[in-house]
């Protein structure tokens, strides 16, 4: 199976420099267990970023980067490279974090391409001509998709851990250098700020929520009825 | 920011001034008992029959009812409405015990998106087909796991901008956090947005009236999600704070074993007040409250809790709350949705042959 793994420039978040992205790396991860290194591709549309760089000491072998200027919208340059590499499978990070970091770019791509998407996996297993996924919900639970081939999947931050970091494969990886297609970004007329924090809703505790149901001294079987209505109203299926 | 007004506050606490002045300091706002034979009308709901423009408001409705993310997403569909304009709220099929919960949110409109099982694909396409019949200045989705996913499959549908995660909101300003968190972009809203949860205040007003609009019609295209099945979990392995149903014991227990069979008949994970887990009947690693673990559960079941401020906390974002105690008085009794005064035991024996 080919995979293409994407990696974007990542920043630490308190420290603010280049730094691979968690998810990113745990999809390294994921693709290993799906097939050999040499079928996988890492790939990055922007600058040769130490951040993207150190993706070589997780697992991967090769690189393929896509030179842009950063500021540009990478869309243009990784749909032409997934168009020439053909992959079975594309994995990219739940949400980016150092960029704008919405998580729109592999929703687009699956667009342009005409691939279909699933998010947040935490397994991924071959099944036939299909892919079956496991999806991380939030309350614990887990959804199993089957996918068709070729996809693109986000990883989702309880998939299983990334590879550590080895200095030697960092350096002998490959790097395929490209012109990739500069294409301006959504124009985005935002005003940037240092981040604020700011309160949460206050739980509502002391509150007396609105006049709820009472039963006074019902039988115990009343009583158990009436609290499995209440209960199975609100249960999840 | 909210700043206190004493004077009000006073006025507030006022029971009666003749024949002297008598003030209820135990009072927590809210509004004083009417005086006898006043007669207590519901307010009528709004109504916005001709809107200036719409808002469109996506929510989950997950097991067919509103939670604390989808009030969030109409409250704040609702702020970029105003008074003029309406909100359109495009649900999942809802219970049928919550027809009116979409108008006490704040919608004015409800389009029901006929989608029997989990397929995003064709939600996005049914979405993006609405917002071309019916031109909304704004549509806003939760910026939660399904949610988060269908607003980016409508954005890139339409080829739009998503403003993903917005932690403030008003209807000149959208903020969110950018770059690792460590600077925050505003914007004006763009027609994209979702919103974190627990930022952004649900509607408290007057209720409006909700009136069914027709579904989008647009033909289906196979999609390449072949099949979605969700997994069973078991209750008792997920983590108490990630625990969609939780059933607790407090003082008024005895019979421990029992009530661990019982959760688990019952699909629930178990908790405890700190009076059992001092006690030694159940693990330390069980208590709600304060000092143990903060419940984001959706329904919770107090068996013979007394509801202390301590325990409260722990279950202050749980909305639905079921409390079997032998004391009218107790705290709990006026937190729970659905109140039993019982015996305890009595009801969880009478439970568990029921499962
Ligand atoms: C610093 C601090 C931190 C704390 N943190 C926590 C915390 O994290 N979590 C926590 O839970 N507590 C905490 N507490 C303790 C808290 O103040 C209460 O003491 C505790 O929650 C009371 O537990 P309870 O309701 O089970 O017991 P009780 O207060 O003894 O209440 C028992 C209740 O059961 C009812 N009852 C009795 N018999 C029956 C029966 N047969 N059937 C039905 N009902 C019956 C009674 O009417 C009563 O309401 C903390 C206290 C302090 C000081
Ligand atoms: N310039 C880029 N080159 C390659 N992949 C990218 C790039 N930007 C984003 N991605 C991928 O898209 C995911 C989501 O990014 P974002 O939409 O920026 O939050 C990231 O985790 C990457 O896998």
């Amino acid at each position: 199976m080919n995979i293409i793994v994407l990696l974007s420039a990542g920043r630490d978040p308190h420290a603010g420099t280049p730094r691979p992205v968690p998810v990113e790396l745990q999809a390294i991860a994921l693709a290993l267990r799906l097939a050999p290194a040499t079928t996988i591709t890492g790939l990055h549309a922007g600058e040769p970023d130490p951040s993207v760089l150190d993706a070589l000491g997780h697992g991967l072998t090769t690189l393929t980067l896509l030179l842009t200027n950063p500021a540009n919208d990478p869309l243009a340059a990784l749909a032409a490279e997934i168009d020439r590499a053909r992959p079975d499978l594309v994995l990219a990070g739940r949400r980016g974090r150092g960029g704008t970091d919405s998580g729109l770019l592999p929703y687009r791509l699956a667009r342009a391409r005409a691939m279909p998407i699933a998010a947040d996996a935490i397994a991924i297993e071959p099944d036939g001509n299909d892919l079956a996924i496991l999806q991380s919900l939030p309350r614990g639970a887990r959804r199993r998709l089957t996918l068709a081939r070729p996809a693109i999947v986000t990883i989702h931050e309880a998939a299983p851990p990334a590879r550590a970091f080895a200095y030697r494969a960092r350096r002998n990886g490959t790097i395929h250098e490209k012109p990739g297609i500069p294409a301006p970004s959504p124009t985005d007329n935002h005003e940037i700020r240092p981040y604020r924090q700011r309160p949460r809703l206050i739980a509502e505790t002391t509150q007396p929520t609105t006049a709820g149901h009472l039963m006074l001294a019902p039988t115990p079987e009343t009583a158990a009825a009436a609290v499995l209505a209440y209960v199975e109203q609100f249960r999840r299926r | 920011m909210i700043r206190r007004d004493p004077r009000a506050e006073r006025d507030a606490m006022v029971v009666s001034r003749t024949p002297r002045l008598r003030l209820d300091r135990t009072h927590r706002g809210g509004t004083l008992l009417a005086p006898a034979g006043a007669p207590v009308t519901a307010p009528t709901p709004i109504h916005i029959a001709e809107p200036t423009f719409l808002e469109f408001a996506v929510i989950e409705a997950a097991g067919g009812a509103l939670n604390r993310h989808d009030r969030q997403v109409i409250g704040a569909a609702r702020t970029l409405a105003g008074r003029d304009a309406a909100v359109v709220v495009l649900t999942p099929p809802l219970a049928a015990q919550a027809p009116d919960a979409i108008g006490t949110a704040g919608g004015d409109r409800t389009i029901t998106l006929p989608t029997p099982t989990y397929d995003p694909e064709r939600n996005a396409q049914l979405i993006a087909q609405a917002i071309i019949d019916h031109a909304p200045r704004h549509v806003v989705f939760p910026e939660s796991a399904d949610g988060g996913d269908l607003a980016r499959r409508v954005a890139a549908l339409t080829d739009a901008v998503l403003f993903a995660g917005a932690e403030s909101l008003t209807p000149t300003q959208v903020i969110r956090p950018a770059q690792a968190g460590r600077v925050e972009l505003r914007a004006t809203p763009p027609r994209l947005i979702s919103i974190a949860p627990d930022r952004i205040a649900p509607y408290h007003g007057t209720p409006h009236a909700a009136d069914p609009l027709p579904a989008p019609d647009v033909a289906a295209t196979p999609g390449g999600i072949r099949a979605a099945t969700t997994l069973a979990v078991d209750a008792a392995t997920i983590p108490l704070d990630q625990a969609p149903l939780v059933i607790a014991a407090g003082n008024g227990v005895t019979d421990f074993a029992g009530f661990l069979d019982l959760a688990r008949a019952l699909g629930a994970t178990p908790g405890a007040s700190r009076v059992v887990c001092d006690a030694g009947a159940l693990p330390r690693a069980l208590q709600v409250g304060a000092s143990g673990t903060v419940l984001n559960a959706e329904c919770y079941i107090a068996l013979g809790i007394s509801g202390a401020p301590q325990h409260l906390q722990g279950i202050g974002t749980v909305e639905h709350i079921v409390a079997i105690n032998t004391d009218l008085h107790a705290a709990i009794i006026a937190r729970a949705g659905l109140a039993i005064i019982a015996d305890a035991q009595d009801v969880m024996q009478a439970l568990r042959a029921m499962l």
